[in-house]
């Protein structure tokens, strides 16, 4: 029963602070049920991605680009389809294990294309469709088994990170993708084919791997299309993850043949003038987040054979449920750091540490494949960690101060019973049966006036501390009419009463408070001048060891103010870099147009001095 | 009487607003000073149009008191008639009794430049002790309760005469030439002094010698 | 399987909608958590430094009341020391002047610390409203409070009562002769209420001008600090305001 109730308690004690937090918690999941935050989250995982060690280069995949030169070489555009069957030809020679045509073809090119369509006979060529509108038509002379579609499904912002590996068109026709032919046809040669996944029935497999589908909310992405069977695109990373070669190279004969035999070999334009381009910041490129198409379709290639035959990584999330619990799990860390933690550097310390847990586990779990929603969690962490124990702080200081005025209130009050109102009893029960003289009577009352005036003195003195703490400083109270060397007079009492660990020493102050001539001095020259003093005095209090003696004077001869402060403690040398109040005091002897020293005396000790003509400022000096 | 005998007659002020404590101290004076003439005031301004006119050699007052009939008393009110008193008269005596001595700590300065006798009677000490107090006010010595100073604080000037008086074994016409004041104020220096130090009049004592004594107690003359 | 044929620009448009009006709530949302926060904080502020001139009150009464007193007896003690003489007219007048000193003694020590609210607030609040008709007589009170009550703690009891008393403070100004107040404590299966009702001849003499944003903060302190609710209903020229707090 016990233990139920100690459940309730604290569970109410937390309850003013958790329930924003989880205002906070729901606020940022509803936040991310609506995708705003795939924006982030996007870009997060794009860096994540860009971050990671390069991987060596996947020999299996070779990119004959045709770039610039070669196009200038060619004389056309687009490059006939001679050359292309050459080529091809060229190629074939070498026994790849299949060539797959990232370029167009729906209509002939001349000249050659019987020299095209001639080549195109061979099994190993596979050449490129579109099947979603825009729709464009592969080469008529090839069956479907010698087709992939290039379609791309770029994200909102324009990226691409998925990779579409089968879909049906507008006539529901299922159609393959470029990528995965040449997947097929590669692993075909390794002995595994595809067949539908076992866990998934709907995804695509290969021997034991199965390659995991795209789900509309998978990851960071919130109501994303998942029709068709997408995967996402674990890019390569390095800066040079394939072999390129370009036209040029293969028709002199450079290319080394072992880089062709069994291997595939991707065709391509990597020509910027015909902008075959791909968004992503994912990839690490001289372009900034442009990449060549046949570069991705090598990305979305090696990904899935690197799969199969090296087990590398394929992307993969959580599920939904497993990702919420995730932000809620760090939403309720950074309740439990803002509430643990006190002390403002150590909660942005323990803040700081937990940023970075969260972001090496993330990171960390994304090298191994796992897609983690490190920005929401970073949000929650952070929003209630600082964001809200910053509010709530000041809710506890208020609380506990008024718990403190309570204390008190009860302590008056068993005080005044146990005090005065038990000799005052005592007292007029012995006078009315006469029991006392008149001179115990007297001793008895100055007893009485003892106790009330402790009474009095607890009660006001703890009104008055507690009103202090409200009024920011005296600078509030000063009543500025009065006389400045009379309001310096007050700052030098009330910094004189402060608790300082100097001024235990002293034994003597010797104090001149005569007034200035404070015509010419603006309201807040006046405060700067308080400010000062009371800057001095506190040096003193702090600095100032076995200081004995103080020295205050404050007066007004021939014309020359002066607020001079001399102690004789062994301070520290004055000639450290100086703080903000030095700072301070040079600026207002400049405003002045006087004089600011600080200096050490040869009898041991250290002077501070601020001097100035009392006279009209002839222009502005800030 | 004559005009001589009248002359001499001493007056003191008593203010406080409450009836019963002005009844109190008026007969605890009385038995004191039986041929004193003593009045009574009951707010602040009734004391200074009295002291106008009047001219006491000792005033007795409180701090918390309106400052006309019908306003509610205030520590306040009287802080700033007392210093309002001292400026305009600064030869006069003044005794200040009050409950609320701690306030007095803003009067600091003044206090220092007062030159008449200036004692702190808190309301709690028994009446022989006020009574010892009420005398020093009226021969002009100073009196000010140890809890409004922390530390032992002096002006300069006080520290010059102690030099003087204590180095080079100068008398007060020669300090005052020295330090070009007169010599009554040098008088004043030193009941100052003698407060700041807790030297106070005692039977049978020197109170330059003992004042002599505690200085060097101090370090303040070696 | 079907890939979606839904045209990139109105998926666009119907996107930027949802996010504009997401990103409102959310923004809209975290103002009002600010808003409550400083409005909450300041009220409780409000209600410190009430406190904090209540206490410095107290004390100057015991000064301005009982010191005084005790020094005019204590003076005439020693005198009457001095003339070594102690008429017994002169006792019966010194213990009378002791008790009004007790009985102001025990008057400090009530408002600091109200009767009965260690046993039952019920009987607290009695005595509170009792008091205050004694203050204003001509003021018509109706109570209802349940002999009955299930105690809550401590905290709780001496923040209600605390309530109803700033409550009588607050208004006291505003109070015409003919004002009828009714109290009312009442308790149900989990939450106990404390209805105050003001009934004035006219809508215009109801607690208005300074006096409500006062009422407001101290509804705020009270929902803080009692972990309570409360709510006021104005109809006609009756105000009622409602105070509702759990109750073990």
């Amino acid at each position: 029963m016990s233990a139920w109730k100690t459940i309730r308690n604290g569970i109410a004690a937390w309850r003013h602070v958790a329930l924003p937090g989880a205002i906070i918690i729901g606020l940022v999941t509803a936040t991310r049920l609506t995708g705003i935050l795939q924006w982030l989250e996007w870009k997060a995982f794009d860096q994540g991605l860009r971050l990671r060690p390069a991987e060596a280069v996947d020999e299996r995949i070779l990119i004959v680009g045709i770039n610039e030169a070669d196009i200038q070489r060619t004389g056309t555009y687009p490059i006939p389809d001679g050359t292309i069957a050459a080529l091809l030809k060229k190629l074939q020679a070498d026994q790849p294990a299949v060539i797959g045509l990232d370029i167009v073809r729906d209509l002939p090119v001349q000249p050659g294309h019987t020299a095209l369509v001639e080549a195109f006979k061979n099994q190993r060529v596979i050449a490129v469709e579109k099947v979603l509108p825009m729709t464009v038509k592969p080469p008529p002379m090839l069956p479907p088994d010698q087709i992939g579609f290039a379609d791309a499904l770029p994200d909102a912002d324009g990226s691409l990170r998925r990779s579409l590996l089968g879909t049906s068109d507008l006539q529901d026709n299922w159609h393959f993708s470029l990528t995965l032919r040449l997947a097929e046809t590669y692993l075909a040669t390794q002995h595994l084919t595809l067949e539908n996944g076992l866990r998934d029935p709907e995804a695509m497999r290969f021997g034991s791997v199965e390659l995991t589908r795209f789900q509309p909310n998978f990851g960071g992405y919130v109501r994303a299309d998942a029709g068709g069977n997408q995967v996402l695109l674990n890019f390569r990373s390095g800066h040079q993850p394939f072999r390129i070669v370009s036209l040029q190279d293969v028709q002199s004969g450079k290319v080394d043949p072992s880089w062709i035999r069994g291997h595939i070999v991707l065709i391509g334009i990597t020509a910027p003038s015909v902008k075959d381009v791909v968004n992503s910041s994912a990839i690490v490129t001289d372009n900034p987040g442009q990449t060549y198409g046949v570069t991705v379709q090598a990305h979305a290639v090696s990904q899935i054979i690197s799969a199969v035959l090296d087990q590398r990584p394929l992307l993969n999330a959580w599920a939904e449920g497993w990702e919420y619990a995730w932000i809620v799990v760090w939403g309720v860390l950074g309740i439990c750091l803002g509430r643990v933690v006190r002390a403002p550097l150590w909660l942005m310390l323990s803040l700081a540490i937990a940023c970075i847990i969260l972001i090496s586990i993330s990171y960390g779990l994304l090298l191994l494949g796992w897609w983690l929603p490190m920005v929401p969690a970073l949000l929650v962490l952070l929003l209630n960690g600082a964001g809200l124990t910053a509010f709530y702080r000041y809710d506890q200081d208020l609380r506990s101060r008024l718990q403190d005025r309570q204390r008190v209130i009860d302590y008056t009050f068993s005080t005044i019973h146990n005090g005065p109102l038990q000799t005052l009893a005592g007292v007029m029960r012995q006078m009315q049966s006469q029991e006392l003289s008149s001179s115990q009577i007297l001793v008895e009352l100055q007893q009485l006036n003892r106790e009330l005036r402790s009474v009095y003195d607890s009660v006001r003195q703890d009104a008055l501390v507690q009103s202090q703490q409200f009024y920011l400083s005296y600078e509030h109270e000063l009543n500025l009419q009065e006389p400045l060397h009379q309001v310096l007079y007050e700052v030098y009492s009330s910094g004189m009463e402060r608790d300082l660990p100097c001024f235990k020493t002293l034994k003597v102050q010797l104090i001149t408070f005569e007034p200035l001539d404070e015509r010419y001095l603006s309201v807040e020259q006046k405060r700067a001048l308080c400010r000062f003093l009371e800057e001095a005095l506190c040096n003193v209090g702090k600095h100032a060891i076995d200081a004995t003696r103080l020295e205050v004077r404050c007066g007004c001869s021939q014309g020359r103010n002066l607020l001079q402060v001399t102690d004789n403690g062994s301070g520290p040398n004055p000639a450290l870099p100086e703080g903000m109040g030095t700072q301070q005091a040079k600026r207002l002897a400049q405003q002045l147009q006087g004089k600011f020293v600080r200096e050490g005396r040869s009898t041991g000790g250290t002077l501070c001095e601020l001097s100035w003509m009392a006279k009209k400022a002839w222009f502005w000096s800030r | 009487m004559s005009q001589a005998v009248s002359k001499a007659m001493t007056k003191f002020l008593v203010v406080d607003d409450h009836e019963s404590v002005l009844n109190g101290t008026v007969e605890g004076l009385k038995r004191q000073y039986p041929t004193v003439e003593i009045h009574t005031a009951q707010t602040a301004q009734a004391a200074h149009d009295w002291i106008k006119k009047g001219q006491p050699d000792l005033l007795v007052m409180d701090l918390s008191m309106p400052n006309t009939p019908g306003e509610p008393a205030q520590p306040e009110v009287g802080i700033q008639r007392l210093k309002t008193l001292m400026q305009e008269y600064p030869t006069l005596n003044i005794v200040v009794q009050s409950a609320h001595v701690q306030s007095l700590v803003r009067l600091k300065p003044a206090i220092s430049d007062h030159e008449g006798g200036f004692t702190i009677a808190d309301k709690g000490l028994p009446i022989l002790e006020m009574l010892k107090l009420v005398d020093w006010a009226l021969n002009g010595v100073n009196y000010t309760p140890k809890e409004m100073r922390t530390r032992l604080e002096l002006k300069h000037e006080w520290m010059a005469v102690l030099k003087l008086a204590f180095h080079e074994g100068l008398q007060d016409k020669a300090i005052a030439k020295r330090i070009h004041v007169r010599e009554r104020t040098v008088r004043h220096y030193w009941t100052k002094i003698q407060d700041a130090l807790e030297v106070y009049p005692e039977e049978g004592k020197n109170i330059r010698i003992q004042t002599e004594l505690r200085a060097r107690q101090l370090g303040l003359i070696d | 399987m079907l890939p979606s044929i839904l045209s990139p620009s109105t998926q666009r448009r119907n996107r930027s909608l949802t996010t504009h009006v997401a990103l409102a709530i959310f923004l809209f949302v975290l103002l009002w958590l600010l808003a409550s926060y400083i409005g909450m904080r300041r009220s409780l502020c409000w209600w410190y430094q009430r406190q904090t001139v209540q206490m410095s009150s107290e004390a100057e009464s015991i000064r301005e009341d009982l010191l005084q007193k005790l020094f005019a007896m204590r003076r005439s003690l020693e005198l009457a020391l001095m003339d070594k003489q102690a008429h017994p007219k002169e006792v019966q007048h010194w213990l009378t002047q002791l008790e009004t000193i007790q009985r102001s003694l025990e008057a400090v020590a009530h408002r600091l610390a109200p009767p009965y609210l260690d046993d039952s607030l019920p009987l607290a609040v009695q005595l509170v409203l009792k008091e205050w008709q004694a203050a204003h007589p001509t003021l018509q009170l109706e109570m209802a409070l349940p002999t009955d009550w299930v105690e809550e703690p401590l905290v709780q009891r001496r923040m209600v009562l605390a309530t109803l008393t700033a409550w009588l403070q607050i208004t006291a100004s505003h109070l015409r002769p003919d004002a009828r107040l009714c109290v009312r404590l009442s308790q149900k299966a989990h939450s106990s209420e404390m209805l105050i009702q003001l009934t004035t001849l006219n809508r215009s003499d109801l607690p208005s001008g300074a006096a409500i944003p006062k009422l407001i903060k101290l509804q705020q302190a009270f929902q803080v600090l009692a972990n309570g609710s409360c709510y006021c209903q104005k109809r006609g020229a009756t105000a009622t305001w409602f105070y509702r707090w759990r109750s073990p």
